[in-house]
């Protein structure tokens, strides 16, 4: 009867360990792509986070983790070309998260990201269709998860970088990215590997619009 | 005992870590033997990888065992799998990357294209630059005639291409005929594009040498790529001087709704602005659109577009063989159109595009005492197949056809006969081509085309070819070569006579620098035309013989020059075409120039946006030089020439908001100088009782064109 009992522990210690080879590896991942100063470093993080993703299908963190590093991966770069193909990458890794959970307020704000870094590589010619895209994106992030703080921030970043005249700029993005401080400031995470980036550079913007 | 032994095994995974590792080892070089930096090198299906150093060098152990397969992937190269066997010593690997040339795009085939996209930044223009190009009247044909290879024809408001007649430019719409692209109208009352810029995301337009997938036109191919899903839901406005329109987008998360109304009428315009013609019922035109589009998957994407339009118009115009008074004129025309088009694309490599479109439209002319209807229906259906096959080959593969049926009813004046016209034409058509990429700098592109045209009784192959070599970093050459034939116009085969295609050889060089922000093009060709339609008298109606006896040839330089670099928020380009072309063709006596063919065209566009007035300003400049015409007074054909023509127009955008609405104010002018401008001259055909012919020179309806529009969008999600 004993061994009954011990089966399924069995299994639990087998996915434990998996579940902790998971987290282990993301965490190391993780802490690469913060430390990363230049576009070599930011392409091994992402080369790592992509092994994991891969490794690991029915995880949307991986991918979303995937997708993020190389998105910001193409800040670094100069190559145009090379920089909408990354982000076609990124794209892939954003699909395969939203498909395992296109419920989550995260993979909203980074899809705005995404569309905001397909503006910055020619924005006199993409700025109209994809500052659209990106705050459609973002309010939809709001609308799943009110207190999202990076989906106000980006909405924040958004309204700093559109022309005055359509209605963006510093006074337009302040009282948004107060809001994002405010709910960076509520905002904890449920485990150390979920989403928890853009304080600094809100809070940056910030002091910029006073 | 047994609980032991599933405590060890536990105990025992935990200290799995504890496992033998191999080390693999190794370099990634590209195929010109250089370090590949930054490659992904890692098992598949684990985590355990690393990624290439600066020497292109990776090294990374693993406690795996067994068969695996170790995966190396870069991007713009092909991924590279290898098997390895981990139970074994491995030896440094030794792993070539090759590049994926598709994904490099590092040459691309530009002699005769000229692509327009909100996208691609390697295109030469946007749909903005459309909407904002002063004089183009926010006409998509308006602003493609300020590019090299097009011959302004100001009193057709049509595409007349390289020496080419303006039947010979055809336009599509994502890659599928439109039988009507342009509105109705009458003889000296130019017309438009049927089509909103605001639809399109892209557009190419091409001069010559064009893709195996069009046909059935001898110069040239206007290309237009409609809007995906759009951004947002918001409601448009728009209030202009000659009518107003209101449209209404809806966008849910796959699926958008846009449906518009439009009401145009010149009649409040053309009161206050003095008109040379003597109108009797000014231009009016009700229309309505509807815009569906459903993302059926993450890759696949249905489009419909259906529109309705009504329009009138009525005048008296002067006639140089009625010298008794003016000949009262007047059109009704009717025109529904859709347009609907699938795509999908299965297993990454292979896109499917499939699509309908029907056209109906209905003329009705009077003329003085004759009454002409004209009345066309016409369906397109198209599927074409694109595929990746291994590295370098893309391959384009469709078949098309074509389903017209027209009817024409003539009643010269009341007491005589109705003749009637009647054509039932199917063509249909097959083709592929390949875009075969030949080493980092060397793409072909080779295509067939094969047509039938069952009216006509007859097949036409058309052997296409492009290459594009890069020469240096920032410049290439192009050449394309290539057969078109399009079957005769309505005109012609409703006499039923023995007809065949009409047929035009292309031959051209391209050189094009693109250093930053600016682009260089030079383009020089040869067009060679055979079997055009001729008929023995000046008017087909007197011709008792019609045939396939006309050719002619056309040849020129174009040069194109666009900065959006040296002044800061500004943009302008110059485009400059020198065209010599002779034709044998209609009811020529001999081989001339004819009216639309003029041989030097210029154009200066210059935009600039003006930060503290939030006001974009654009200018255009444009030279036509003397245009062809015959004088019946003096010896030889076509042997006459206008004054040069000059246009200045301007155009500028206030942006602002209104309520706390984008909203756009923006005035126009055309011919700001009001220079005369004269497009020909139309002759009696019979000498008067000086026994000299009488002439009337063709004009414009007023001397300037003015505009004063407001657009205003609401937009849902900021309120």
């Amino acid at each position: 009867m004993k061994k009954l009992f011990l089966l399924p522990l069995l299994f639990i210690a087998l996915f434990a360990n998996a579940q902790a080879k998971y987290q282990a590896a993301l965490t190391d991942a993780l802490a690469k792509m913060e430390a990363s100063k230049n576009a070599e470093e930011m392409q091994n993080a992402a080369n790592q986070l992509t092994r994991i993703a891969n490794a690991e299908p029915k995880e949307w963190l991986p991918n979303y983790y995937a997708a993020y590093a190389h998105i910001n991966l193409t800040f670094l770069l100069k190559d145009e070309d090379q920089r909408d193909q990354t982000l076609d990458k990124a794209q892939v890794f954003l699909d395969r998260a939203l498909k395992l959970q296109p419920k989550e307020s995260e993979l909203y704000v980074l899809q705005g990201y995404l569309h905001q870094a397909r503006l910055v590589i020619s924005p006199m010619m993409r700025g109209m269709k994809y500052s659209g895209l990106a705050s459609a994106a973002l309010e939809k992030a709001t609308q799943l998860n009110p207190n999202n703080p990076r989906a106000y921030f980006l909405l924040g970043q958004n309204a700093f970088n559109t022309p005055k005249m359509f209605g963006g700029g510093a006074d337009a993005a302040k009282p948004i990215l107060a809001k994002a401080k405010e709910k960076y400031a509520a905002y904890k995470p449920a485990s150390s590997l979920l989403p928890n980036w853009g304080e600094s550079r809100a809070l940056a913007l910030l002091a910029k619009c006073q | 005992m047994k609980t032991a032994t599933l405590l060890s095994l536990l105990l025992l995974l935990s200290a799995f870590t504890g496992h033998a590792q191999t080390q693999l080892q190794g370099s990634v070089k590209d195929a010109a033997g250089q370090p590949v930096i930054g490659a992904n090198v890692f098992l598949k299906g684990l985590y355990d990888g690393a990624s290439t150093d600066e020497e292109g060098l990776f090294q990374f152990s693993t406690k795996e065992t067994g068969a695996q397969t170790l995966v190396v992937s870069f991007l713009g190269y092909t991924t590279v799998e290898k098997q390895v066997n981990l139970n074994q010593e491995i030896p440094a690997l030794s792993i070539t990357l090759k590049a994926d040339q598709r994904q490099l795009q590092a040459v691309v085939i530009s002699a005769g294209a000229f692509e327009a996209s909100d996208e691609k930044r390697s295109a030469l223009l946007n749909s903005r630059d459309i909407v904002t190009t002063a004089g183009a009247s926010a006409d998509i044909m308006g602003a493609i005639n300020t590019l090299p290879g097009t011959q302004k024809v100001g009193e057709e408001g049509k595409l007349f291409v390289r020496g080419g007649d303006s039947y010979e430019t055809k336009t599509f719409i994502d890659g599928l005929q439109v039988a009507t692209p342009y509105n109705s109208t009458v003889p000296d009352v130019p017309s438009r594009g049927r089509f909103s810029p605001f639809l399109f995301s892209g557009m190419a337009f091409s001069s010559g040498g064009y893709s195996a997938e069009f046909g059935q036109a001898l110069s040239s191919a206007l290309l237009l790529q409609s809007q995906d899903l759009p951004e947002e839901t918001q409601t448009g406005i728009s209030l202009m001087t000659i009518g107003g329109s209101l449209s209404r987008t809806k966008r849910w998360e796959n699926t958008s709704l846009a449906v518009s109304a439009e009401y145009m009428n010149l009649r409040p315009y053309m009161s206050l602005v003095r008109q040379r013609q003597d109108w009797k019922h000014m231009p009016e035109t009700k229309s309505g659109s509807v815009v569906f589009r459903h993302k059926t998957s993450p890759t696949g994407m249905l489009k419909f577009y259906g529109t309705y339009a009504n329009s009138q118009l009525a005048l008296n115009q002067q006639d140089v063989n009625h010298p008794e008074g003016p000949i009262a004129v007047a059109l009704r025309n009717q025109n529904v159109f859709f347009n609907s088009t699938y795509e999908e694309t299965y297993k990454e490599h292979w896109t499917l595009q499939t699509g309908m479109t029907f056209t109906h439209n209905q003329d009705h002319l009077a003329a003085g005492e004759t009454k002409v209807y004209a009345g066309s229906n016409t369906w397109n259906g198209k599927t074409v197949l694109i595929g990746d096959i291994g590295h370098a080959v893309t391959l384009r593969t469709g078949l098309e056809s074509q389903l017209r049926g027209y009817r024409q009813n003539y009643l010269e004046n009341p007491t005589s006969a109705v003749r009637k016209g009647v054509v039932d034409e199917q063509n249909v058509a097959a083709f592929a081509e390949a875009d075969v990429y030949l080493g980092d700098k060397l793409v072909a592109r080779p295509g067939l085309r094969w047509e039938r045209s069952y009216f006509l009784q007859k097949n036409a192959l058309s052997p296409r070819l492009a290459v594009a070599y890069q020469v240096s970093a920032e410049g290439q050459v192009s050449f394309a070569y290539g057969h078109f034939y399009q079957t005769p116009e309505n005109d012609y085969l409703k006499y039923h006579t023995p007809l065949s295609f009409e047929k035009a050889k292309h031959y051209i060089l391209n050189y094009q620098r693109t250093f930053g922000k600016r682009t260089l093009r030079v383009e020089g060709y040869y067009k060679n035309y055979q079997h055009l339609i001729r008929y023995n008298a000046t008017e087909l109606k007197d011709a008792t013989d019609l045939n396939n006896g006309g050719h002619g040839y056309a040849r020129g330089v174009e040069f194109f020059f666009r900065d959006q670099q040296t002044i800061k928020m500004g943009d302008y380009w110059i485009s400059y075409s020198y065209l010599d072309s002779k034709r044998l063709y209609k009811g020529y006596p001999v081989a001339a120039t004819p009216g639309f063919a003029s041989a030097h065209n210029l154009s200066l566009v210059y935009k600039q946006m003006i930060n503290p007035i939030k006001t974009y300003v654009g200018t255009t400049f444009s030279y036509t030089s003397g245009r062809p015409f015959h004088n019946p007074n003096l010896e030889g054909f076509q042997q006459s020439r206008t004054k040069n023509l000059f246009d200045l127009s301007l155009s500028a955008s206030y942006l602002t908001t209104l309520k706390g609405h984008a909203t756009i104010l923006h005035v126009a002018c055309n011919n700001l100088l009001g220079i005369d401008n004269v497009y020909g001259y139309r002759f009696a055909a019979n000498p008067g009782p000086d026994g000299q012919y009488a002439s009337l020179p063709v004009v414009p309806g007023a001397k300037r064109f003015a505009l004063v529009a407001l657009l205003v969008s609401i937009n849902d999600a900021k309120k």
